[in-house]
């Protein structure tokens, strides 16, 4: 795929070839939203909205990084949503049993069989490290996603998120410790070299 | 003892597990690594955390995300000038609150064009005479009454000087005589005779008040003061009041224009 090329003609109007482009970033676009939102509908939301926002306004492209740019509209509507939750806080609803009753844990951590153990380990981790990822400010929750989720260098994350390199580095450390600091409250799902003893609780 | 790690200590480490850093500092931290057991802690207690990151899998999309026309046109382009709006209209209602409140509050610095304004008539015309006078010229004395509801409405207010108030002062300070001698004895205005006036003209000039016997033709008739000028009002109105106008109607036309645009 030339991506230059789908790029000038989506520039003309041409709607089939912005849509060959949306094919190639709306994993990676959901994905970031979906980290950055912990919710499924949401995200879709955002990254919708994101591709119209980003057709709307590719005259506004001055070349570089295509998917920094893209990244760029999804992180902005992640904000919005984010700042949209925060003036108007929803209580979460508790997982629902058969009878349809409020139940403390989800179905699949109420499980013994000991063949899914692992997956249940896995998925327990993914839900602690989702955890930590929201406790953290949105302005690092979205250079952690971008880096260590979605592997993006400092100077793509930097374009994405319009953030000199300098403050990329440090939010990037102190989410990083955050995160780290975090999930010693789940130290049983940790190995055990990774299990601090002191310095997490300095 | 041991010195905690600082934040920059924290983010050489997390850049150079990156490699993102130059290589002066590259070989400075691995230095430190060599040297200080804190620094390898931090490093792997990093390692690890992104490790932890990067095992998380990838979330696939539940649908595609790809445009249609119609979803393209649904969401119409924002109009460019937008956000602009709100903001001229609350800047506008911000001045308007301002403008009032200065008015209301401190009415001295609203009043004060409107006063000066019949001094600075009035002494332009004084000024004139004297300069007439400087050359020579036999000018008789005129005195002027600026304020027009001193004429032809028997005087009154203004500490009993004949006409005029407070406000009509203004001619002590040019230095003309003031009508003070001549006003308490109203059998005194008959005896100026008709040649120490000037000759009046024809029309008789509502806004001055020349002491003096009128001509023939206007003896004995009441002359109407009060001019019948429909946009007298608008004169009424002081500078700070055009402000307020001004300001609530850019305010309104900024808000439904802010208002319009965003039904659109």
């Amino acid at each position: 795929m030339d991506e230059q090329f789908l790029i000038q003609s989506a520039c003309k109007g041409d709607l089939d070839a912005f849509n060959r482009l949306v094919l190639a970033y709306q994993d990676m676009a959901y994905n970031v939203a979906y980290r950055m939102l912990a919710d499924e509908d949401l995200a879709e939301d955002a990254v919708q909205n994101a591709f119209i926002s980003a057709y709307n306004n590719l005259s506004s492209f001055r070349g570089g990084s295509f998917k920094a740019w893209v990244m760029r509209m999804v992180t902005n509507g992640c904000y919005d949503e984010l700042r949209r939750q925060k003036r108007r806080p929803t209580t979460p609803l508790e997982p629902l049993n058969d009878e349809d009753e409020e139940t403390d844990s989800a179905p699949w951590m109420a499980s013994d069989d000991p063949a899914i153990e692992t997956t249940m380990e896995q998925a327990e981790l993914e839900h602690a490290l989702q955890h930590c990822l929201e406790q953290l400010p949105p302005d690092f929750r979205a250079v952690v996603v971008l880096v260590d989720v979605q592997g993006m260098d400092y100077s793509e994350v930097s374009a994405s998120v319009r953030t000199p390199l300098g403050t990329i580095k440090s939010r990037l450390a102190r989410a990083r410790l955050k995160i780290r600091d975090c999930l010693q409250g789940f130290q049983e799902l940790l190995p055990e070299q990774f299990r601090l003893k002191g310095e997490a609780q300095e | 003892m041991i010195t905690p790690l600082s934040n920059k200590d924290y983010m050489l480490i997390s850049a150079y597990l990156d490699g993102e850093l130059t290589p002066s500092q590259r070989a400075d931290v691995e230095k430190h690594l060599d040297s200080d057991l804190q620094f390898r802690e931090a490093l792997a207690s990093l390692k690890y955390t992104k490790r932890l990151l990067k095992s998380l899998p990838p979330v696939r999309a539940r649908r595609n995300f790809t445009l249609t026309p119609d979803k393209v046109k649904k969401t119409a382009k924002p109009q460019r000038f937008q956000p602009a709006w709100g903001m001229v209209s609350a800047f506008s209602t911000l001045m308007l609150i301002i403008v009032f409140a200065v008015s209301r509050f401190a009415p001295s610095m609203s009043a004060m064009p409107a006063a000066v304004a019949p001094m600075a008539a009035a002494e332009d015309k004084t000024t004139a005479m004297e300069v007439q006078s400087a050359e020579g010229t036999p000018t008789p004395m005129i005195i002027l009454w600026a304020p027009q509801r001193a004429y032809g409405m028997g005087g009154g207010g203004g500490g009993g000087i004949g006409g005029g108030d407070a406000s009509s002062t203004g001619l002590n300070n040019t230095g003309v005589e003031a009508p003070m001698a001549a006003a308490p004895n109203p059998a005194a205005v008959p005896t100026l005779s008709a040649t120490e006036a000037p000759a009046p003209e024809t029309t008789l000039d509502p806004s001055t008040l020349i002491l003096g016997l009128p001509d023939a033709t206007s003896r004995g008739k009441i002359v109407n003061a009060v001019p019948t000028d429909h946009f007298a009002w608008l004169r009424v109105i002081t500078g700070t009041t055009w402000l307020m106008i001004a300001s609530g109607a850019v305010a309104l036309i900024a808000a439904l224009l802010a208002i319009f645009n965003r039904r659109r």
